[in-house]
């Protein structure tokens, strides 16, 4: 019986590593795909039909094209900077919320939840939120970009359902022991929460890895333009949708396609790159939630 | 009990606070006036300074080398010359509509948007009557001096500038001349022509035999790459059948070219070509260059549908070294008889609305703005927009201008179609007035000159059958007829496809054109119908239309 | 073993006099009040504050007046949306994609989390992990020009069609497979993001329980029924019904970078619809009252699947 069993366990772990193994394949020939096609030769690549998993003519001219375009570099610091003081605005913003909402016994804690579950469903819509921060004066500014989005509901909620489960005994005990709120907050809820902080930190930040809606929007000089936005102009940039496609005569060395390519490896490699790192500390993170929890 | 007062008084207070911020933000908001001063006369350039903002699209192919107008020579010229400093505002390449549509319903207005206002409700005569663009007409005779003998010159020009009511809403663009128009048609393998020994093809059975040699001798997969939006071009085989896909004019009335007869046949045509394999077999997804290069290079395709810059030049260019055999011709635009004049041929209107620029109602000095506008009229300007500043982008030789090498041959490797956005307006449209001699330059290979040569063959004809819809809808009649419209076309489109893919049969067509009846189509060709006459009868010479090579103006 | 409840408990009102209570309340938890102002005030700023301009949906916009000043035309918007010829198909087509967004794509991240904590070897686990994630990265456009070639009649999934002794042909213009290709391709981009949160819930779970339950003899089948399972149960339920919740809320952006006229029939949604309507022509009232009408029926969802979810297993949101 002990053996049967474990031949079970044995197939059931064969078929696992198997199927995950083809799941990573299926997700990962799409970036092979982009990374050769931007090392290839752009009269080659458009020959080209099938898999690519080697680049068709070997070329760097679209990343000599890419980073002689001056806006990726702004484009990156202007991301970076959105992605870390917005997400830690972020974070900060949506545990007080969630904090708030766990917190039994405070008087106003459903009235201020069904405020907020109220938001989910109705908004002004874009143009009451246009005039709305345009009378805030934040229209072509780096503030239009992260106070709008201060807090995503959704993610509240999911805080509080992680707040939730840490044990009212631990959080008494601290205001007991006259730590006043902000102190439980800060030094016993969220190492206690380290998981979701993790995610919630994954979470913003993708967000506004890559927001540009807002961008689009509310920024007027190219000098605020996030990554994405640069990204979007030149992969659209020929696009049928594009108004400028009135004036045929123009483009006739139309964008070539492996600078398309370039430019989404220029606008995905930091995040590749950067990921292993974060992911180690995000691992971690759901390690110590694991043993404290 | 309490469980409701206390439900209420929190309530109360929120509803305090809200009240309470509202009328915060209202007060705010009322603090608009215009009516700036009335000088009498601007003298450029301007002593005491002014400054304009200015929203305009940036082209695509400049986004490589400039972040904004105010980097670029000709507006630096412009600067010195005027006085007048411009700050541009440039939307996201490929978001302009979403934009523009996003400051116009909040109000957020620079002084001047350069745009068609075609996606903005109602046009822009709506944009007019909700007060967002301003009347220019009485400051024309102060300050718009070159315009106002422009039109003088050229009276045909204001039947697409004013309104019917005499309002005149932008300064336009105006193609200066035939040849700027013309540059989209059709185009077949030439090498192919002479191994097969067929001439071109001017007839839509002609076309049908040639395809079908492509297919069956040089075994071409796709011998007419096309695509969904190129397919309903009127100038395409569509314009054949003498109908178009949309609105047209024919003697005086007005037609919907989907719901009539001759459709039917246009869409057996195709039905057949697509069943045979004649016609490219993913038509229907949104065209991708890529994959239409791809087919180019491996020579899959016999002809297509394309444009001379884009398309004519860039494949002769690709398939030099590929391919030396490799040349296109462009063919006449095609009919159902031989001999037979076109009813349709592609020619961009004189003046196109996509460059035009309106004053807004937020521009507190109009007269500067359309000062500063109308400077790019004058000779000076002109010269500046189409070949920027002589002795840098261009040198007068027997008095045409060359672009120097900075432009044509760039020692930083730049391509001319991008540099010369540095340099001057004309590689894009703007107010002002195209010169050919910029193309001339530009569009400098036989083919494609032959091209030119052969597409405009019957232009004045063309114009003589005037098939152009006359007369603004006002904002009563475009809204009726919109949601109308809106349905209409969705449905056109997804049963054009339908029948020429073959999901649903010919037979299916008085079906077809009963429910384009039952939505509406009657009622929208009335309303059309009254607008068109009410302009006819006011500028009766709009019937007949004479070519105008406004260019002329800047020679006389 | 521990089930989480997050249901608050109601409250009970002891107290008469409700003032002396909100004073009393001020005076305990005056830091909370504190750590609330800056939250509820932000609400206020960015939520409550334009939410006046839902009326924008019984009005005949017109920029020059404003929202406040334009002329007030009732439910002439919702008339004229639900007498159009498409009305049905669009909710249809809506309510189907979502539908197979919540029975194919929402079990799939789950599903993903509880392989990936069977999983033994941890660098293998994490390499899994650290590569599924990736798609999440890339922008939609990307993704959608990917999914075109892919499909396409060249493409190579019709290599793999062509394989098993198929018809090549062009997927996205067969309207009977748009469905599967968005959520088939919504899986491909968001299964590893999406299990991102069960992966943390998983790893709440007591360890202790494990080791219990194996010393009780069940196996691993026992063990992922009687720990994991439950481990994990109120995480998945308040996201079921947060996404029923959002059921009809299909983003436009993904669609009309796919959809063609040929397959109108499946892929024309509300969210495509409004954004035609709406976007394109500037008609904003009228994408408002079916954004509002969209609403509307996304809090009917939520406040059922809620009460379903309290009176099943005891979990909700609320």
């Amino acid at each position: 019986m002990v053996v049967k069993r474990s031949i079970s366990n044995i197939i059931f772990d064969i078929s696992n590593y198997l199927f995950l193994t083809l799941l990573m394949v299926i997700t990962l020939y799409p970036f092979w795909h982009v990374i050769m096609a931007s090392f290839s030769n752009h009269v080659e690549l458009t020959a080209h039909t099938g898999l690519l998993l080697r680049p068709a003519g070997f070329s760097l001219d679209a990343y000599k094209a890419v980073l002689d375009n001056r806006m990726i570099y702004s484009g990156y610091r202007n991301t970076l900077f959105y992605v870390v003081i917005g997400t830690a605005l972020n974070l900060i913003m949506t545990s007080m919320g969630a904090y708030v909402l766990v917190r039994k016994g405070f008087f106003w804690r459903r009235f201020i939840f069904t405020l907020i579950l109220i938001t989910m469903f109705f908004s002004g819509g874009l143009i009451p939120t246009y005039l709305l921060v345009q009378s805030l004066g934040l229209v072509d500014s780096i503030w239009a970009l992260i106070l709008p989005g201060l807090i995503s509901t959704w993610n509240l909620i999911i805080m509080r359902t992680n707040f939730a489960s840490v044990p009212d005994s631990v959080i008494e005990s601290s205001t007991i022991d006259g730590a006043n709120e902000f102190v439980t907050l800060f030094r016993i809820m969220l190492p206690l929460s380290l998981p979701v902080i993790a995610v919630m930190t994954l979470y913003y930040g993708v967000h506004h890895w890559n927001a540009w809606f807002g961008a689009m929007i509310y920024l007027r000089s190219r000098s605020l333009y996030p990554l994405q936005l640069i990204l979007r102009e030149i992969l659209l940039a020929n696009d049928t949708n594009s108004m400028m496609v009135g004036v045929g005569h123009t483009d006739r060395e139309s964008v070539s396609e492996t600078i398309k390519y370039a430019t989404i490896m220029a606008a995905t490699l930091p995040i590749l790159c950067a990921y292993p790192f974060v992911q180690k500390y995000f691992v971690k993170g759901v390690m110590i939630g694991a043993v404290k929890g | 009990m309490t469980e409701k007062s206390g439900f209420f008084i929190r309530w109360a207070c929120v509803l305090i606070i809200i009240a309470f911020a509202l009328s915060a933000c209202a007060v705010r908001q009322t603090q608009t006036g215009i009516n700036g001063m009335v000088t009498d006369e601007i003298v450029f350039p301007m002593q005491e300074g002014a400054s304009l903002t200015y929203w305009v699209p940036l082209h695509a192919n400049a986004l490589p080398i400039i972040n904004s107008f105010s980097e670029t020579e000709w507006y630096k010229e412009l600067e010195k010359l005027t006085g007048v400093k411009v700050d541009f505002i440039h939307p996201v390449s490929g978001q302009e509509r979403e934009q523009l549509n996003v400051m116009l319903a909040s109000r957020d207005l620079p002084d001047i948007i350069e745009n068609t206002f075609e996606n903005y409700s109602g046009g822009i005569i709506k944009a007019g009557s909700d007060g967002l663009v301003i009347d220019l007409k009485d400051l024309h005779k102060k300050y718009a001096p070159n315009l106002m003998k422009l039109y003088e010159m050229y009276p045909e020009l204001l039947l697409d500038i004013e309104t019917d009511e005499g309002a005149i809403l932008r300064v336009p663009f105006i193609r200066g001349h035939d040849n700027l128009r013309t540059f989209r048609g059709l185009v077949v393998r030439n090498d192919w022509l002479g191994d097969l020994g067929l001439s071109a093809p001017e007839t839509i059975d002609e076309w049908y035999s040639m395809l079908s040699a492509f297919k069956e001798i040089k075994g071409a997969t796709v011998p007419f790459l096309t695509s969904t939006n190129e397919l309903k071009r009127d100038y395409g085989f569509v314009g054949a059948f003498g109908i178009n896909n949309s609105y047209f004019a024919e003697n005086g009335k007005i037609v919907y070219g989907p719901a009539d007869p001759r459709y039917k046949d246009f869409l057996a045509t195709l039905n057949r070509w697509y069943k045979e394999g004649l016609i490219y077999s993913e038509l229907a997804l949104s065209s991708n260059t890529k994959v239409n290069d791809a087919l180019v290079v491996n020579g899959q395709v016999g002809s297509m549908m394309t444009i001379l810059g884009g398309g004519v030049g860039k494949y002769i260019e690709l398939m030099k070294d590929i391919d030396p055999e490799f040349d296109l011709l462009a063919t006449p635009y095609p009919t159902l008889q031989k001999g037979e004049i076109p009813k349709f041929i592609h020619q961009d209107p004189t003046v196109y609305h996509a460059g035009s620029a309106s004053v807004t109602s937020s521009c507190k000095t109009p007269e500067i703005a359309l000062a500063w506008l109308d400077y790019g009229y004058s000779k000076e300007g002109n010269m500046i927009h189409n070949f920027g500043i002589e002795g840098i982008s261009y040198e007068m030789v027997n008095d045409y201008p060359e672009y120097t090498e900075i432009i044509t041959n760039n020692p930083d490797g730049v391509p001319m179609a991008t540099i010369g956005h540095k340099y001057c307006r004309a590689f894009a449209q703007g107010p002002f007035v195209q010169d050919e001699r910029y193309l001339e330059q530009y569009l400098n290979l036989p083919q494609q000159i032959k091209a030119i040569e052969v597409w405009t063959k019957y232009a004045d004809e063309v114009n003589k059958v005037n098939t152009k819809v006359y007369g603004e809808l006002n904002p009563q009649e475009s809204s009726k007829i919109t949601p109308m419209q809106v349905e209409i076309t969705t449905y056109v489109d997804e049963m054009f496809l339908k029948f020429v893919l073959g999901r649903e049969p010919l037979d299916k067509f008085d079906e077809y054109t009963s429910r384009i009846r039952q939505l509406g189509i009657d009622e929208i060709i009335k309303i059309k119908q009254t607008a068109y006459d009410r302009f006819i009868s006011k500028f009766p010479q709009a019937k007949e239309l004479k070519s105008i090579n406004a260019i002329e103006f800047y020679r006389r | 073993m521990p089930s989480v409840t997050i249901q608050i408990p109601a409250r009970k009102s002891k107290k008469r006099n409700l003032w002396r209570e909100i004073a009393k309340d001020y005076k305990r938890n005056k830091y909370l009040i504190l750590m609330a102002l800056p939250v509820l005030t932000w609400y206020f700023i960015f939520h409550y504050l334009p939410m006046y301009g839902v009326i924008i949906a019984f009005k005949d916009f017109n920029p020059m007046r404003g929202i406040l000043g334009s002329e007030w035309i009732g439910f002439a918007h919702f008339k004229s949306f639900f007498n159009g010829f498409y009305a049905w198909r669009v909710i249809k087509n809506t309510l189907m994609i979502s539908v197979y967004q919540l029975v194919f794509g929402f079990p799939m991240p789950i599903i993903l989390a509880l392989l990936l904590n069977e999983l033994q070897n941890k660098a293998f686990k994490k390499t899994i992990q650290t590569i599924t994630y990736l798609p999440h990265f890339v922008s939609l456009v990307v993704i959608c020009g990917m999914i075109v070639d892919f499909t396409s009649k060249n493409g190579i999934i019709n290599d793999a069609i062509e394989l098993l002794g198929m018809e090549r042909r062009s997927l996205l213009l067969y309207p009977e497979y748009f469905r599967t290709i968005y959520t088939g391709s919504g899986i491909w981009q968001s299964v590893g993001w999406g299990s991102i949160i069960y992966l943390a819930a998983l790893s709440g779970i007591d360890q202790e329980l494990y080791s219990a339950a194996s010393i009780d003899g069940a196996g691993r089948w026992k063990q992922f029924l009687n720990v994991t399972l439950p481990g994990i149960a109120p995480t998945v339920i308040v996201l079921l019904i947060l996404n029923i919740g959002r059921m009809m809320n299909e983003g436009f952006e993904k669609i009309i970078l796919l959809y063609n006229a040929t397959i109108y029939e499946t892929a024309d949604t509300i969210s495509s619809f409004v954004y035609r309507r709406g976007l394109v022509e500037a008609n904003y009232s009228f994408s408002s009252a079916v954004g509002l009408f969209n609403s509307m029926v996304n809090v009917i969802l939520i406040v059922s699947a809620n009460r379903i979810s309290r009176m099943v297993n005891e979990t909700s949101l609320w």
